[in-house]
């Protein structure tokens, strides 16, 4: 019954920059099923908003796909013609949620304007009857249908992302990805986000692909959680297995760190350590340098995703 | 804020430069007058005397007399032309004159007329339309070599655009002017030297096409010096603009690269692009009229010249007043564009429901 | 900031602007322009400024550089000025017999030209004459390389006589009576009066005898020898050849030819550009300075008297240039000195500058680290010189320069205007002249074209430093 929406297998996305090759999606391999939402967390400068954009079929320039293959819905994406993407895919198939401190608005058109636009370049729609599709998807994400006609700069922040994601399930796509949605806002717009992203997956049955690198917001949404390092996934499974028994030693530490209110906190748990150089990434396991247990096979070998139990998989020489 | 209340505070403002500007004229007209005046009484008096032989002999013998009634002649044509009159009042005077476009007479006929008010109202349709036609190229030709520079940018095309923006931004328009009639005229024989029309002038539609055919020249003249800096600075804004995160959103909504470039990229860089390029516009104006005068061309810009070969004092003082009232105007129009251009300025701070 | 601060921000700026391609090359430029200002007195004379307003004597009027020749068929005969030494005097105070003495001279013009001297100007005889109504008599001979001989002019000589044959009506009536002989009557006859006033003198001296030497002349190549005799009839009378001057007027002259005060333009062009860079980089330096200054103080006041200094900046930026300056130049008109324009122009153009300052150190003013400064109890002065000024300091370098070019370009318009210090060498200056006298439809090109290419090679300069300083300090745009 649950058929995979998505099939990512192999990805390798990297910038080319002046300086070097970026390995920002370096070597990943997940699938999705229909319904289901994936939580993708890391820390800044992972790859987690870089492979949402390579998922789309648009890695922001200098990125290009380097191999790998993406699958959505069944159908091949690497290697299409741009136009192809633009007309079929983009949009239709897949869509993005974007983050509500990017201007992903343009100031000077009016909210409706730009809502209907896919509806337009897409289905063909009249004016009118797009307008009307957009007003009742305003209602959906709990806006009044009125902000058609008004322009960005007269909306909140919260209202703002409200706006992007109703736009992002106008075509009614196999699969949402939503890049850090929540990221901007405030705690109290936050809560109210979330709990929308909720209702619409439980109304809609939404797939989707969820970033962020607030590890306290996964748990809410997601069915199951992946956790990036250094352009890899670390680990990836069930999310109450994944936040109960972390397995690759990042994840642990990530989870270590979040601030808990509820106990008695002495000291402040961090990771120590830099972030990697994408460059020229360490030899081996990329955490290595950071990673309180490396052995001498962690700087020599990459490690593999691991089945350690069902549906939890690491990347770790320990296991 | 408000489009209402935006363009009320630009449109005072305007007032109130022209108000002193014309404060300004009124007193450095009043001053060099009273001097222009006083030799104009000199020589009345000499004439009078000179045309009258009866008198001459009176005077001649007893030079008391003569200085008496000199003195005399003196006060009473001073008074005549209102000199004894305070300098504040005068000012005040001729403030109220200027601002009702009373500018007085010319020494001599220009254009057939010697009414300054005259005399200007023929010349300025001829300057707006070479000017408004310049302008147009510019602008056509400006934008579109902008956005295909900002499209390829680092492209050879980019660095060219680049390369000639900096070379025409530097070159005094009306020496250009210049080095197109010693090329294109003398040299060539291609076009006329100068003038709006031949002499004698053609008749009908034929009248047209000979304007349009005097019109090249200094057309191209403008367009050539001004299209550079114009495409640079659309290249420039357009490329910051296509960076920002609404156009990626665009793409990935599936919308046409055409209508990206054009309806996105472009329309949310007109404001910035409208308030650039106006400020090198209003300053191209100073070198267009001068322009003009090189070319002959029968506009305000041969009336500022014609005024300071001739000493022309009254004509300057319309000429200038009037050139800062177009002037002010060109920037009122141009704030109504940009604050229409902009929602954020056309419908006023965020309303938070 | 620190000295070590300062050496090694100016090393990592160096480092940075070398790859500024245009940036070196505006360098360049700018270094060639200093030293032609610097050296202008060497490269040319060090007295141009002071004989600049006045008709240049011994130069040629209006004529093309010499090396035009090069591009031309028909040849130019070039300016040559002859002193005694190039003379050959054959005969100095001569006695023969009565009271009356004789003297003589003589010189060889070479004409390999097609087109012959526009005069012969014979000048600078010292002549001491015992009666001033008893003058001295000169005669002017030339024998023609076909053996032909002209008698151009038999006629008085006194102190400080000065005899230029193309402008002579003597010499035209004998060259006219002479040539008459060999041109074909009829065309005498239909040309009349005419023909001899419209005579271009030197040509038919110099043109091949044959029929057309008064219509179309040709010229005849060859060496000419002109001999000048002095008759003195009076005893007393002093002669002196040691002072003469005789100069053939050339149809080229110099580097760059001259205007129509004989004016070498070269020169003018060597010392134009003295006035266009200080100009322009006095209005630069001190625009920058003052808008940078009224802008930081305005930010940092805030309030009401933000308010109000941005009113004033907005007021004064709407006034528009060129017609004020215009206006207050002819109301001025002859008074007006270099440093008058360059205040005027400040005045006006520190606006823009103002506006930006302003908006930088707001921006500064918010940051925390300003803040944080002020908790800890730093002062206005700190603030201001510590934090803000060195953030704003390498955009001010990027704004001088780009300054410079309409400064350069004002002030040239206001000197083609006739508006400007006519004491002063600009290029503005010599286009007005070249405008009012013409120039461009008499296709006096090297009058028009070099002074223009002066402005804009200056400003372009500038134009190269701003944008590449503006690179290096300020990078906004992302780096494609």
């Amino acid at each position: 019954m649950a058929k995979n929406v998505l099939e990512v297998k192999d990805l390798k996305m990297y910038y080319f920059t002046s300086r070097g090759a970026v390995r920002a999606v370096d070597n990943i391999t997940f699938e999705l099923k229909k319904g289901e939402v994936l939580g993708l967390a890391g820390e800044s400068g992972c790859g987690k908003s870089s492979l949402g954009f390579t998922l789309m079929g648009m890695p922001t320039p200098p990125g290009k796909i380097v191999g790998g293959s993406i699958k959505i819905d069944g159908r091949e994406i690497v290697g299409l013609p741009e136009d192809v993407l633009r007309r079929e895919i983009r949009w239709q198939k897949i869509s993005m949620i974007f983050q509500g401190a990017m201007n992903a608005l343009n100031p000077v058109y009016t909210v409706g304007y730009q809502m209907i636009e896919p509806l337009i370049y897409h289905k063909g729609m009249e004016k009118e009857e797009a307008l009307d599709k957009a007003m009742r998807y305003l209602e959906l994400v709990g806006l009044a249908p009125e902000i058609v006609y008004r322009y960005p700069h007269e909306l909140s922040g919260g209202m703002k992302q409200r706006v992007v994601i109703a736009t992002a399930l106008l075509l009614e796509p196999e699969l949402v990805i939503a890049d850090e949605p929540t990221t901007a806002l405030d705690v109290v717009v936050q809560a109210q986000i979330i709990n929308l992203m909720k209702k619409l997956k439980k109304e809609l049955g939404l797939s989707m692909i969820f970033i962020t690198h607030d590890l306290s917001i996964l748990a809410e949404v997601s069915d199951r959680v992946a956790i990036m390092y250094a352009g890899k996934i670390v680990e990836i499974g069930d999310s109450e297995k994944i936040y109960y028994e972390p397995a690759h030693p990042y994840t642990q530490k990530l989870l270590a760190a979040i601030p808990r209110l509820h106990e008695d906190v002495e000291k402040l748990e961090f990771i120590p350590g830099q972030p990697p150089n994408l460059i020229r990434p360490p030899t081996g396991c990329r955490f290595h340098p950071r990673c309180p247990y490396a052995m001498q096979q962690c700087k020599e070998q990459i490690p593999e995703l691991k089945e350690i139990e069902k549906d939890h998989y690491a990347a770790c020489w320990l296991l | 804020m408000g489009y209402g209340k935006y363009i009320a505070i630009r449109l005072l403002n305007a007032l109130l430069v022209l108000a002193l500007v014309t404060l300004l004229v009124s007193v450095l007209f009043t001053k060099v007058a009273e001097e222009d005046i006083r030799s104009t009484i000199q020589e009345q008096i000499n004439l009078k005397l000179r045309s009258n032989p009866e008198l001459q002999k009176q005077l001649a013998a007893d030079p008391e007399k003569l200085q008496e009634w000199y003195e005399r002649e003196y006060n009473r044509l001073i008074h005549v032309y209102e000199l004894d009159k305070p300098f504040w009042v005068r000012v005040v005077q001729r403030t109220k004159d200027t601002l009702t476009l009373n500018f007085g007479n010319t020494k001599s006929p220009i254009f057939g007329e010697t009414a300054v008010s005259k005399i200007i109202a023929k010349a300025i349709p001829r300057t707006v339309i070479l000017f408004t036609t310049a302008q147009i190229f510019v602008i056509l030709i400006g934008l579109l070599l902008g956005v295909k520079a900002a499209q390829m940018a680092g492209s050879v095309l980019d660095k060219g655009v680049s390369i000639i923006a900096m070379v025409t931004s530097s070159i005094p328009m009306w020496w250009f002017g210049m080095m197109m009639i010693l090329i294109f005229s003398f040299k060539m024989g291609l076009f006329p030297s100068g003038g709006m029309t031949s002499i004698p002038p053609k008749e009908g539609f034929a009248y047209y096409l000979d304007v349009l055919y005097h019109m090249i020249l200094p057309v191209t003249t403008i367009v050539f010096v001004l299209f550079g800096s114009w495409a640079w600075t659309t290249r420039n804004i357009m490329i910051g603009t296509m960076q920002e995160d609404f156009i990626m959103a665009a793409r990935a909504k599936g919308v046409p690269e055409r209508k990206v470039i054009y309806g996105h990229a472009l329309r949310a860089s007109a404001p910035p692009i409208v308030t650039m390029t106006i400020f090198s516009l209003l300053g191209s104006i100073g070198g267009a009229i001068i322009t003009e005068s090189v070319f002959n061309w029968p506009g305000m810009g041969r009336l500022y010249w014609t005024a300071l070969q001739q000493n022309e004092t009254r004509l300057l003082m319309g000429v200038t007043f009037v050139t800062v009232a177009l002037y002010l105007i060109a920037m009122i129009i141009a704030d109504l564009a940009y604050g229409y251009l902009d929602p954020r300025v056309k419908v006023g701070a965020s309303q938070q429901t | 900031m620190r000295w070590v601060d300062v050496k090694a921000s100016l090393k990592d700026f160096w480092f940075e602007f070398r790859r500024q391609k245009g940036g070196l090359f505006g360098l360049a430029l700018l270094f060639l322009l200093i030293f032609t200002a610097l050296a202008a007195p060497y490269i040319t004379e060090p007295d141009i400024p002071k004989k600049w307003t006045q008709y240049w004597e011994g130069n040629p009027v209006t004529v093309p550089p010499v090396w035009y020749n090069y591009f031309t068929s028909k040849k130019l005969a070039p300016h040559e000025v002859l002193t005694s030494n190039d003379l050959k005097i054959t005969a100095d105070g001569q006695d023969i017999g009565g009271g009356m003495k004789y003297y003589s001279f003589e010189f060889t013009y070479e004409n390999n030209y097609d087109v012959p001297p526009s005069d012969i100007i014979i000048r600078d005889i010292g002549v001491k004459l015992a009666n001033i109504n008893s003058p001295a008599q000169i005669v002017v001979t030339v024998i023609r390389p076909d053996g032909n001989k002209i008698e151009l002019l038999n006629t008085e000589l006194r102190e400080g006589s000065i005899y230029q044959l193309a402008k002579d009506g003597k010499v035209r009536a004998a060259v006219f009576q002479w040539a008459s002989q060999f041109e074909n009557p009829e065309k005498i006859a239909e040309g009349g009066e005419t023909l001899k006033n419209t005579m271009d003198t030197m040509r038919v001296i110099f043109a091949k005898a044959q029929e057309g030497i008064l219509t179309n002349p040709e010229t005849l190549k060859g060496a000419y020898t002109f001999q000048v005799e002095i008759f003195t009839f009076t005893e007393g009378d002093q002669i002196d050849l040691s002072t003469t001057e005789v100069i053939l007027s050339g149809r080229t002259y110099g580097l760059m030819g001259t205007d129509y005060k004989a004016r070498d333009l070269w020169a003018g062009l060597v010392w134009g550009t003295r006035v266009s860079l200080t100009v322009g980089v006095t209005v630069a330096v001190l625009t920058v300075l003052i808008g940078i200054f009224y802008g930081v103080t305005s930010a940092y006041l805030g309030g009401w008297k933000d308010e109000f200094m941005q009113r004033v900046n907005e007021f004064w930026a709407s006034i528009p240039t060129l017609p004020i300056l215009i206006l207050l130049g002819a109301a001025f008109k002859g008074h007006v000195s270099l440093w008058t324009i360059v205040f005027l122009m400040v005045a006006f153009y520190w606006t823009g500058i103002a506006k930006v300052a302003r908006s930088m150190a707001l921006q500064i003013k918010e940051q925390t680290y300003v803040e944080a400064a002020i908790a800890l109890g730093a002062g206005t002065g700190r603030i201001i010189f510590k934090h803000i000024m060195p953030q704003i300091m390498p955009y001010a370098f990027a704004a001088m320069a780009l300054n410079v070019p309409s400064a350069v370009l004002t002030e040239a318009s206001l000197s083609f205007l006739g508006l400007g210090d006519p004491t002063a060498v600009t290029w503005g200056q010599i286009l007005y002249d070249a405008q009012t006298q013409s120039a461009t439809i008499n296709g006096y090109w090297w009058w028009v074209i070099p002074p223009g290419l002066a402005i804009t090679l200056v400003a372009f300069t500038f134009v190269l430093l701003g944008i590449s300083l503006d690179r290096v300090l300020n990078p906004r745009l992302k780096r494609l």
